[in-house]
């Protein structure tokens, strides 16, 4: 089996956006040029995230999925806002492969085991935020608002007998940092987990992503800022002129890298790691 | 898409039936199929157009019990069983492939179309074998068939399952994948039926070359 790279798409308001720790987010531009370009370079996978829909109307997600399914033959998965069967219904009926539910499932945990029941466990995967307390890990909902008090391990245990499918795991401490992934966590789940799983949070450079594979039994990576701003081109739509202006001056002043996705790809295979190439 | 009056002016091109189950991710499947200059028709029920359509794909997403009593509810079993008698090409995807067989053990014993003699079971897990199987994989071709024609061995193809199928003919079986260490049935050929464990509507360059050829097949 391959593992697989993920292209992170979080989506607000029509715009592509990625933040540092889940919060104060950056606009990057239209997220349908993103998904395109990932899969033109060979992206395993291509994952939407509407991450204020909990919080608006989410209909703007529904555009951006049937243009990319229209042009896009990899799995798209779309998370975000998620309550319900009719929900996952219309995600899938607009193009959409797979879904990813967080805070409805812990609201309410029978949701995984009613929708893994009519559209199939590996239809079903469920998001984890999780931030190390003094005793553990404790789960987090709303993009990292809001506190459960559930202990990681107990939940992913939980999730799984429902009928989770694969399991994607934020580590909100290292998400945006781009200074490697959190492995002590990735290497602890480890006996937890008897799903798919899913890294997300912390990629800054092939290294990062190398060692992941190297040190943990993870089936794939979420990259988003990696990404993101290698991919990055000045646009000349008005209404995103605050994005040009962080290309015009914080992009040069902090030099980011161009890391391709091919890059990481022979990169990763040259050192032993299965990749598709 | 094309509208049933519309069928006879268009026979140039292909045009291909998609069984709507109403659970499937029919929207890849359509528009992997409108890439490929296939035009698209939707079965949603019974209806008496064998004659009209080129050739059938059935993709499957949901679980096998609660799709089987859809098709039944529907009638489309029937239909399915009409449509193969007149040997045009037919593409079960996925749960599609596996409902051709006899039975499942998914959620409970439930029957299948029992097309093929077979069974449905999942596949068994361990430490390192984590279940459902989601991923990218390459398929080893047992023997030639027409669905895979200019396909490479080094080519990938993404599955999405937890189950997999065992045919009591092992003849039918055109190709087998190795998931840590448990090999398994990817894909059957049998006449002008074949059936995929993967998605080829996800998987990238060479899942499209699937659709293309299954495109020649409809037009032979």
């Amino acid at each position: 089996m391959f593992k697989r790279l993920i292209a992170r798409l979080d989506i607000k308001n029509n715009s592509l956006v990625k933040g540092i720790n889940l919060e104060g987010l950056r606009n990057l531009g239209d997220p349908k040029y993103f998904a395109l370009k990932y899969y033109e370079e060979g992206i395993d996978e291509i994952h939407y995230q509407d991450i204020v829909a909990s919080l608006y109307d989410r209909n703007s997600i529904i555009e951006y999925i049937s243009y990319t399914a229209k042009n896009v033959f990899v799995i798209i998965s779309v998370g975000g806002g998620i309550r319900n069967n009719n929900d996952i219904d219309k995600v899938l009926r607009s193009g959409a492969d797979k879904i990813s539910m967080n805070s409805a499932a812990v609201k309410n945990p029978e949701l995984i085991k009613i929708a893994s029941n009519v559209y199939g466990s590996s239809t079903i995967s469920i998001n984890i935020e999780t931030i190390k307390t003094f005793s553990g890990y404790e789960v987090l909902i709303d993009s990292g608002r809001q506190k459960t008090g559930l202990d990681l391990n107990k939940w992913i245990e939980k999730i799984q007998k429902l009928g989770a499918g694969e399991i994607i795991i934020t580590s909100i401490s290292h998400e945006g940092k781009k200074k490697g992934f959190d492995i002590n966590l990735y290497k602890m789940v480890k006996k937890y987990v008897s799903v798919p799983l899913i890294a997300h949070g912390g990629a800054g450079d092939i290294d990062h992503i190398l060692e992941l594979f190297q040190t943990c039994e993870v089936d794939g990576v979420a990259l988003a800022s990696i990404l993101h701003y290698s991919y990055l081109e000045k646009n000349t739509n008005l209404d995103n002129q605050g994005k040009n202006y962080f290309i015009n001056t914080e992009k040069k002043i902090h030099d980011y890298k161009k890391i391709t996705i091919n890059k990481i790809k022979k990169t990763l295979k040259k050192n032993g790691i299965k990749v598709r190439i | 898409m094309v509208l049933k009056s519309e069928f006879r002016n268009k026979k140039k091109s292909a045009i291909v039936g998609i069984i709507d189950t109403e659970t499937a991710n029919l929207k890849s499947v359509i528009y992997a199929c409108e890439k490929n200059f296939l035009k698209v028709y939707l079965i949603k029920k019974h209806e008496n157009i064998s004659n009209d359509i080129d050739g059938l794909i059935f993709p499957g997403v949901g679980s096998y019990n609660f799709v089987m009593e859809i098709l039944k509810r529907k009638k489309l079993d029937k239909f399915i069983f009409a449509f193969l008698k007149n040997n045009k090409p037919s593409l079960f995807i996925c749960l599609g492939m596996q409902l051709l067989f006899s039975y499942s053990d998914e959620v409970k014993r439930s029957e299948g179309l029992n097309i093929f003699p077979g069974s449905v079971t999942l596949i068994p897990s361990n430490e390192k074998r984590r279940v459902p199987i989601i991923g990218w994989n390459i398929i080893n071709q047992k023997n030639k068939s027409n669905i895979f024609f200019d396909i490479k061995k080094t080519d990938t193809f993404y599955f999405t399952h937890s189950f997999y199928v065992s045919p009591k003919n092992k003849e039918i079986i055109s190709s087998e994948s190795e998931y840590c260490g448990f090999k398994y049935c990817s894909s059957i050929a049998y006449k002008n039926i074949y059936g995929l464990q993967f998605h080829p509507e996800k998987s990238s360059a060479a899942g499209l070359k699937i659709y293309e050829n299954f495109r020649k097949l409809c037009l032979v």
